[in-house]
């Protein structure tokens, strides 16, 4: 009875990702490009039925779902070595594949039009499992299809399968910099909203701290797609790995999340992730003995989180769990968490008791990696709110000029007038409201 | 010199036993005048009143040399000393040439009485009957030396005139017999009712003696002395066999052991018996390698083996101790290895600890995890309502849909189900259990006490998985009844303080499950491993028993707080999860009720809908309230769950800081780590801080647990 995890990949960003993570998944499963098991994957640690199933001529497929509005990336994927690794079922590409022109509305809106062939397929792979724990959206919230039809999917999958999880890996715009998407700011703002009302946890992932992560960390000057969307799926498959090698702890996705998120509004984790490495860069091959200490140190150090944030004074951990992978010694562990509440390294709230958990897990046997040890941090923490922030500040200038609002009339939400937008950003004020007010210690009180 | 003093015990009963020889023997003034006096009196009887020849006194010595009366010089009845007639004529001097002569014979009959009664006896031991042996032996010496004399005396006898043997002459060439037979004397007076490794121990002590003469002669014995005693270690270390019919090797049997207790207590060792020249590490090495082959015939059905290996073993003697060492420690480490090779590998040693680890303390998440959810109602229900039965075939269900069934069928056999003894009120989770076969010869190891000790690990890892579990599915239900339920407004803040309450118990137990993980079971999982792989501890079985002891003591105290010199601690902490328990079902009721109240809403909802489309109106006087929760209800259902939950909290509250109080006072520096890890953010510590800045309210005794938690974490640093 594994917890099965269906994963639904939206967009060109979601399924470029998505296409990376099931990359990294078979080979860290031994499982080859068409879903037959490599010869030499003997090892038996391993649950592959989290996140594949096997069909009756013993190919694992996996539970994923692909879903675009233009054929391009999975056409990408359809002729890539891994064509057959997925059910060519689970494909959706929209009929007339014009795409969404990143527009949320018009997202959302053919999610509207094509949600019974959409729910048709979920039904299908939903019923496929035993104990299905939840749902993993991939998408980013910046563009039209990811954001609005993931949208539409969020607050669809919520009605239709209420008692089960929901996550999402969502990329944020790089909103540092101008983009050439000039209505990123609506589309944040919108889908915003349903990551707050209707997603259960978000892992927020954004381009500008990637790219700044791929040209500092791995010394690529100007990093691909393809480049930051491996960051983002050697962070996915870090942050499964108690749910595919089972231990004592954290081995289904409430047993890791559950103690991340004590509220359920606040319930946008970061990620850190430490020592990266790039399959094309030859200057990061160099083994490094790394400690556990380094490890959970450096996960700590802002320059290693894949989110851009602005801490300010009161910013503090509501929790943090790390996953360590690799030889580590347990005993480290404790030394690693003394010296780290000795020299302060980490703030907590105020409310509550707070800590820094670990989990131990193996690495892939199939897969070498230059480090001894590897960890990654899924943290929550205040900070987040300086992201919505900035979102909302964007969100905000736009909006005063009504600016770019025509495109959006055409779809159903909009027909009556903008007050979605709106409402969105009172949704997404109030969620950094109550990330502030999780900085007091009268936080116990909120909402009375 | 230096050897000779260090050893005066060893001269103590040389002198002794010379001087009383002289007072009984021979050359005493008093006995002498005596003498004189008697032949002076009974001179006139004697027909031969010229001095006696010496070649008739010769004569004469040669029997009684031989323990035989002669002529003239005879046995004493009582004291067994010699005396000479007499109504003879001998000079003084003679005489005393001849008593001083006489002590050979007294020494020898002594000798000889010894030998011959030991032999009669059925009892004798083999070492005792080589030590007769080999005095013997000497004494064939001592007759040579007899028959060589008394050829002397018959030549002389008839080359008439010539003066070959003198009485002085005698006396000087029986010196080194003499030396020999008093030697001897010593012995047998000294090994008087010793047996076996005593008596090669007591001979033994004497190769100590400063005179080289000496030593060497001791020396020579003892390779007779102590053959048996050689035949029986060579027997037992090459063999494993104790041949011992009198009970005199320093290794003995225990014959009532149980079969399971073989290697603890069916050998043991005799100190008495042990031999000087053999210490106790050597003796103990002696025993394990006899108790390895025992086990490897007996249990490890490893026959083969030691026949192959038997001959391998050379001829153990007398001698060279680091040679014997030697043999003994290849023996040993050819034996020990052996021994641990074929558990790990024919016994699937590690594979069986492995498997423990994976199951009795819960390693293998998924399995668990399945086990609790199918077992969960069940569980719930009175413990004589379960069947074994049904929890096996429940079990059969877990392996087979975790990773479990991955692993080797025989491992997965041995794990089963048992029920703990009931008592009233107990529920399915009081008893319920799951128990790991174990057969010879690893039940060595694993004994029935040390499955008892997992057994008993189990139920405390259970019973904190069943409360994570419960705590999961609460957070579970918050999750994802917090959309629906977002309509009931009055309930926001209670809801709000239920997830924060939630959070707090999920932070305790996840932080107690952590610290178990890896400050308990990894770690000395860890040490386990590294001992039973290094060859320099893990040497024999018996090390390996003590490295799993370890493990498993290690593991019971500091995952049980048995450390704690507080009793309480654990039932202080069983308290505090059934609390959490209690809490879940409240919160449960909560959630049910909100729930149920927006049923309640979407009915009347659909009602009022209904209503207003047959242009009635949607909703009447007679309806409750769409967007309130009715009034009977808020007054009393709501606050009666609310009040619930609140006592709950406030237990777990009092309960926990009780808790976090006790841990970090304790003088046990695990312990406090784990308070450390419960409170690591200060959240606690600084509610006491601040209980006791606010005074009032709280007990002095808080105040100072506040200092005392302060003060051990400075002092932890």
């Amino acid at each position: 009875m594994p917890r099965e995890i269906i994963t639904i990949q939206a967009g060109q960003c979601g399924n470029q990702i998505g296409q990376e993570f099931w990359a990294q998944l078979c080979a860290e499963h031994g499982i080859s490009k068409d879903g037959t098991l490599e010869d030499y994957a003997t090892e038996t640690g391993d649950r592959k039925d989290v996140f594949f199933y096997q069909a009756d001529d013993e190919h694992y497929i996996p539970r994923a779902i692909l879903l675009d509005l233009e054929p391009r990336v999975i056409n990408t994927i359809t002729s890539s070595p891994y064509a057959n690794l997925y059910n060519p079922e689970n494909i959706f590409l929209s009929k007339d594949g014009g795409g969404a022109g990143n527009n949320w509305s018009l997202g959302y809106g053919s999610g509207e039009r094509e949600a019974e062939e959409i729910l048709e397929k979920l039904d299908r792979e939903a019923d496929g499992s035993d104990s299905l724990e939840g749902f993993m959206l991939l998408h980013s919230i910046a563009g039209g299809t990811g954001s609005g039809l993931g949208s539409f999917l969020l607050e669809r999958l919520n009605d239709r399968y209420p008692k089960k999880l929901i996550q999402t890996y969502s990329v944020f715009p790089n909103n540092e910099e101008m983009s050439d998407v000039v209505v990123q700011p609506y589309n944040s703002m919108l889908s915003l909203k349903r990551l707050t009302q209707n997603a259960d946890c978000v892992v927020v992932l954004d381009n500008a701290a990637l790219t700044r992560i791929a040209c500092d960390r791995l010394h690529i000057p100007n990093p691909t797609w393809a480049q930051t969307n491996q960051l983002v799926s050697t962070v996915m498959s870090a942050s499964t790995t108690t749910l595919r090698y089972p231990g004592y702890m954290n081995n289904d996705l409430v047993g890791m999340i559950a103690s991340l998120i004590p509220t359920p509004k606040c319930h946008f984790l970061q990620t850190s992730y430490t020592p990266f490495t790039s399959d094309g860069i030859d200057q990061t091959k160099s083994v490094r003995k790394t400690t556990v200490l380094d490890v959970m140190r450096r996960l700590l150090q802002p320059k290693n989180r894949m989110v851009s944030t602005t801490p300010s004074k009161k910013s503090c951990y509501v929790s943090i769990l790390n996953i360590i992978q690799g030889e580590a010694d347990p005993t480290d562990v404790h030394k690693s968490l003394l010296r780290i509440r000795e020299r302060r390294l980490a703030s907590f709230i105020p409310w509550g008791p707070a800590s820094i958990q670990v989990a131990l897990t193996k690495k892939s046997p199939y897969v070498q990696t230059p480090h001894r040890v590897s960890g990654l941090m899924l943290a929550n923490h205040t900070s987040i709110a300086s992201l919505f922030k900035r979102t909302c500040d964007q969100f905000d200038k736009l909006r005063k000029r009504n600016a770019f609002l025509e495109p959006y009339r055409q779809g159903s939400l909009f027909q009556d007038g903008l007050e979605e937008f709106d409402e969105s950003r009172e949704v997404v004020q109030d969620l950094i409201n109550e990330y502030e007010a999780c900085e007091n210690p009268d936080y116990v009180n909120y909402g009375q | 010199m230096a050897a000779h003093s260090r050893h005066g015990s060893l001269q103590i009963p040389l002198s002794q036993q010379s001087r009383k020889v002289t007072a009984a023997g021979y050359a005493g003034p008093s006995q002498g005048d005596q003498h004189q006096q008697s032949n002076s009196q009974h001179g006139t009887n004697n027909s031969n009143f010229h001095e006696v020849e010496e070649s008739v006194l010769l004569r004469d010595l040669i029997f009684v040399f031989q323990g035989i009366d002669g002529k003239m010089v005879k046995f004493g009845a009582e004291s067994g000393t010699c005396t000479i007639d007499p109504s003879f004529n001998i000079s003084h001097s003679t005489r005393g040439l001849v008593n001083r002569l006489t002590e050979l014979g007294w020494l020898y009959k002594k000798i000889n009485q010894y030998v011959q009664k030991t032999l009669k006896e059925a009892s004798a031991g083999l070492v005792e009957q080589s030590f007769c042996s080999a005095l013997q032996h000497e004494l064939v010496d001592y007759f040579r030396l007899i028959a060589v004399l008394e050829s002397h005396i018959a030549n002389d006898a008839d080359a008439t005139g010539s003066k070959g043997l003198t009485l002085k002459r005698l006396l000087v060439w029986t010196q080194d017999s003499l030396q020999r037979l008093r030697l001897m004397s010593v012995l047998v007076e000294c090994c008087q009712d010793l047996q076996g490794g005593a008596l090669v121990s007591m001979v033994h002590d004497y190769t100590q003696h400063g005179d080289p003469l000496i030593q060497q002669f001791i020396h020579h014995m003892l390779e007779r002395i102590s053959a048996p005693f050689y035949v029986m270690l060579q027997r037992w270390i090459y063999g494993g066999e104790l041949e011992d019919p009198r009970t005199e090797f320093f290794i003995a049997v225990n014959p009532d052991v149980e079969e399971e207790d073989m290697w603890q207590s069916k050998y043991f060792i005799r100190e008495e018996m042990l031999p000087a020249f053999i210490g106790m590490p050597l003796a103990k090495k002696i025993l394990s390698i006899g108790k390895s082959l025992n086990f490897l015939r007996h249990k490890c059905d490893d026959s083969d083996w030691i026949l192959q290996n038997h001959g391998v073993g050379k001829s153990l003697k007398y001698g060279d101790i680091a040679e014997l060492e030697g043999s003994i420690d290849a023996a040993y480490v050819g034996t020990s290895q052996r021994l641990l090779h074929l558990l790990s590998t024919k016994f699937k040693l590690i594979e069986h600890l492995t498997a423990i680890k994976r199951y009795i303390l819960l390693g293998q998440g998924d399995f668990i995890q399945h086990l609790m959810e199918s077992l969960g109602t069940n569980l719930s229900q009175p413990a004589n309502t379960l069947f074994r039965h049904n929890l096996t075939g429940t079990l059969e269900t877990a392996i087979r849909s975790s990773n479990a069934q991955y692993d080797d069928p025989d491992i997965l056999r041995r794990l089963d189900v048992r029920l703990l003894e009931i008592s009233p009120g107990d529920s399915g989770w009081d008893v319920f259990s799951l128990d790991y076969h174990v057969d010879s010869p690893v039940n060595t190891i694993l004994t029935p006490v040390a499955m008892h000790q997992y057994l008993k690990m189990f139920n405390f890892l259970w019973r904190l998985k069943r409360v994570e579990h419960a705590l999961s599915s609460a957070w579970r239900r918050q999750t994802t009844s917090a959309r629906a339920i977002r309509p009931i407004l009055e309930l926001v803040p209670e809801l709000h303080h239920c997830r924060i309450v939630c959070g707090e118990m999920i932070h305790f137990v996840y932080q107690l499950q952590y610290y178990i993980l890896f400050e308990v079971l990894e770690c000395s999982w860890d040490e386990l491993l590294k001992a039973i792989e290094n060859n320099n501890t893990t040497t024999d079985l018996d090390s390996l028993i003590e490295a799993h002891s370890k493990y498993l003591r290690d593991v019971t105290s500091k995952g049980l707080l048995a450390a704690s010199h507080d009793a309480n601690m654990m039932p202080r902490l069983l308290e505090l999860l059934a609390t959490i328990l209690d809490y879940k079902i409240a919160q449960d009721n909560l959630y049910n009720y909100a729930l149920a109240e927006i049923e309640r809403r979407e009915r009347l909802a659909q009602t009022a809908d209904r209503r207003t489309r047959h242009g009635q109106w949607g909703l009447t006087d007679q309806d409750e309230t769409l967007d309130r929760i009715p009034d009977e209800q808020f007054e009393e259902l709501v606050p009666g769950l609310l009040r619930t939950l609140n006592e709950y909290s406030m237990q777990f509250k009092r309960e926990l800081s009780q808790l976090l109080i006790t841990l970090s006072a304790d003088g046990d520096s695990d312990l406090r780590f784990l308070s450390f890890r419960l409170d690591f953010n200060e959240f606690y510590l600084g509610s006491l801080k601040a209980a006791m800045v606010g005074g009032g309210a709280t007990s002095s005794s808080s105040v100072a647990a506040a200092a005392t938690m302060t003060g051990r974490k400075a002092t932890m640093r």
